[in-house]
């Protein structure tokens, strides 16, 4: 038998190099909580107007949802629609009851929001927003008060300034807008006139109306860009049909693409694109389902995905997933998140995992990358 | 979870090899009454559980006191806490141990069970901290060498920790170091 004290010093050196090796082959470091590196989960929120809180999660790489400590977090009066800056170091929500935008500071390790005040006011009823893809600027779509409130957004602290001549007037009663990701057309959607209004926007982020305002389908809802910027698409609402523009991209114009606008379900009420651009879904409140294209990336044209459409009940909201790989889905009586998985090739949507209850119906959704 | 229960395996595996057959030869004849132990603590917390972006690497101590009822089986209450910048998390637990002695060297397992703690330093509107508690249970082992008769270095002691906060599960791995104070006798010398 090997004497006592070698076996004792063979043994420490024994557990000395396990405890090494756990620490070489880790990715963690072995300092106190350690700042995240991404990997493959990232932080959402969801905007509870009723209870006037914001509740967020972790999403993992599976969809998994996981409540953070602290939620739901506190916030101004109505919450609405929110984003995350592309530095995923704030997020921005307007306050519809009270006319202002909420700025929260995230915490990237335990994922809990602390706002950041005062509360920076907004036109009439602010419903929608969107901001440059260098998280610059931040456009604010004002309901009641017909107008766009335009920010521009400190790069370290993500504190927002109202550019000279902001708010800019849009016509009376606009229910969404987008950017285009060269950062130089935004695109606001009249629902009484039909009309999808173009607009551009100067490096000091004044707004100048661009063009004549191009006709959509009735009750025109939603809109949304593709990445690439060569195509608009908008939910008309009131006549079941989406809208495909293609995007001139020197100065902006939108031409409606052959055979447009298409068939959707029932009551199409909110759009999103798939990061590839290649995939659009389309929510129908009436039919109880989400409509899936393919979009030709040349002609724009559309073709229906295999199995679509994909049934969930009264879908009001879809949210694209800036990793490509879910869009959330918020329906108008569910208190849970909905999530589909996205096939990458085909655009097929698989019911995934939904989130963890909230309080009452969430209105707004953002994902960070 | 991978990486941890590796090093659990490869150092349980590695003592029980090395340990195992000697201990079963023999085993002294005399052992402390009351043992306290004292010392550094690591704990990898399974905080992803709870909505982090990550694991946290803790650090910070782990206590013991050790009842020996006779030379094998003993009762341990164990105490640790374990400190980062935003997170803070103590184990109260209490379980039977099982002991191998040999000379100057001392194998022991045990099972805990108990509470779990965990703190995290966030403040939301007018709230400063979060804290979760819930059950909390334990599996593992370790080394003790004896330096004199009244002090042991416990070289390593390793534990898998299940516990229940934040509403969630979490899978922990600790690992303690430090010394074992001795008090009393049981038991007798052999007669040569």
């Amino acid at each position: 038998m090997m004497p006592r004290k070698a076996m004792s010093l063979w043994l420490l050196v024994l557990l000395l190099a396990g405890l090494a090796g756990c620490g070489g082959s880790s990715n963690y470091s072995a300092t106190p909580n350690p700042t995240i590196p991404s990997g493959s989960s990232h932080l959402a929120y969801a905007s509870i107007p009723s209870g006037n809180t914001i509740s967020g999660f972790r999403i993992d790489g599976s969809g998994n949802f996981t409540e953070v400590v602290g939620s739901p977090f506190p916030a101004g009066n109505s919450p609405g629609a929110m984003l995350i800056h592309p530095s995923k170091q704030f997020l921005y929500v307007v306050n519809r009851a009270e006319n202002t935008v909420s700025r929260f500071n995230i915490d990237q390790s335990v994922g809990s929001l602390t706002e950041v005040l005062p509360r920076v006011a907004t036109g009439v009823t602010p419903i929608a927003m969107t901001m440059t893809s260098d998280g610059g600027m931040l456009f604010v779509l004002n309901q009641i008060s017909g107008s766009i409130s335009v920010f521009s957004v400190s790069a370290g602290a993500g504190a927002l300034t109202q550019v000279t001549g902001s708010p800019f007037p849009t016509a009376p009663n606009p229910v969404a807008l987008a950017i285009n990701p060269s950062g130089k057309f935004l695109y606001v959607v009249n629902s009484n006139l039909a009309l999808v209004f173009t607009y551009t926007i100067s490096a000091a982020g004044l707004l100048q109306p661009a063009g004549t305002p191009i006709p959509v389908g009735a009750g025109p809802f939603a809109i949304a860009v593709d990445p690439g910027g060569k195509f608009a698409y908008v939910a008309n609402t009131a006549d079941d049909t989406v809208s495909i523009l293609a995007i001139n991209s020197s100065t902006g114009a939108l031409t409606q693409v052959v055979g447009s606008p298409f068939d959707t379900g029932t009551g199409p009420i909110s759009i999103v694109v798939s990061t590839s651009g290649q995939f659009i879904y389309i929510a129908d409140q009436g039919t109880n389902d989400i409509t899936g294209y393919s979009i030709d990336s040349t002609t724009g044209f559309p073709t229906v995905i295999t199995g679509s459409p994909f049934g969930i009940n009264t879908p009001v909201l879809l949210v694209g997933d800036p990793n490509g790989i879910f869009i959330y889905v918020l329906t108008q009586r569910s208190v849970f998140v909905n999530e589909f998985s996205i096939d990458a090739s085909t655009g097929v949507l698989t019911v995934g995992p939904e989130s963890n209850s909230l309080i009452t119906v969430p209105v707004g959704f953002a994902v960070s990358k | 979870m991978t990486i941890e229960l590796a090093l659990i395996r490869k150092t349980a595996l590695s003592l029980l090899l090395i340990l195992i057959p000697g201990f079963a030869a023999a085993q002294n004849g005399v052992a402390p009454r009351w043992e306290v132990f004292a010392g550094y603590s690591y704990l990898r917390l399974d905080s992803q559980s709870f909505g982090f972006a990550d694991n946290a690497n803790l650090n910070g101590w782990n206590a013991a006191g050790i009842f020996n009822i006779n030379l094998k089986w003993s009762a341990t209450l164990d105490l640790s806490g374990q400190y980062g910048s935003q997170l803070k998390t103590f184990n109260y637990m209490i379980g039977p141990q099982y002991t191998w002695r040999r000379d100057k060297s001392k194998f022991f397992v045990h099972g805990l069970i108990g509470k779990a703690q965990d703190r995290v330093d966030i403040t939301v509107g007018t709230k400063s901290g979060f804290q979760g508690v819930g059950r909390a249970f334990a599996g593992g082992g370790g080394y003790d060498w004896d330096w004199s008769p009244r002090f042991t270095f416990r070289v390593v002691q390793a534990d898998y920790i299940n516990s229940n906060s934040f509403g969630q599960t979490q899978n922990n791995i600790r690992i303690s170091t430090g010394v074992v104070f001795h008090f009393g006798q049981i038991g007798h010398h052999p007669r040569l």
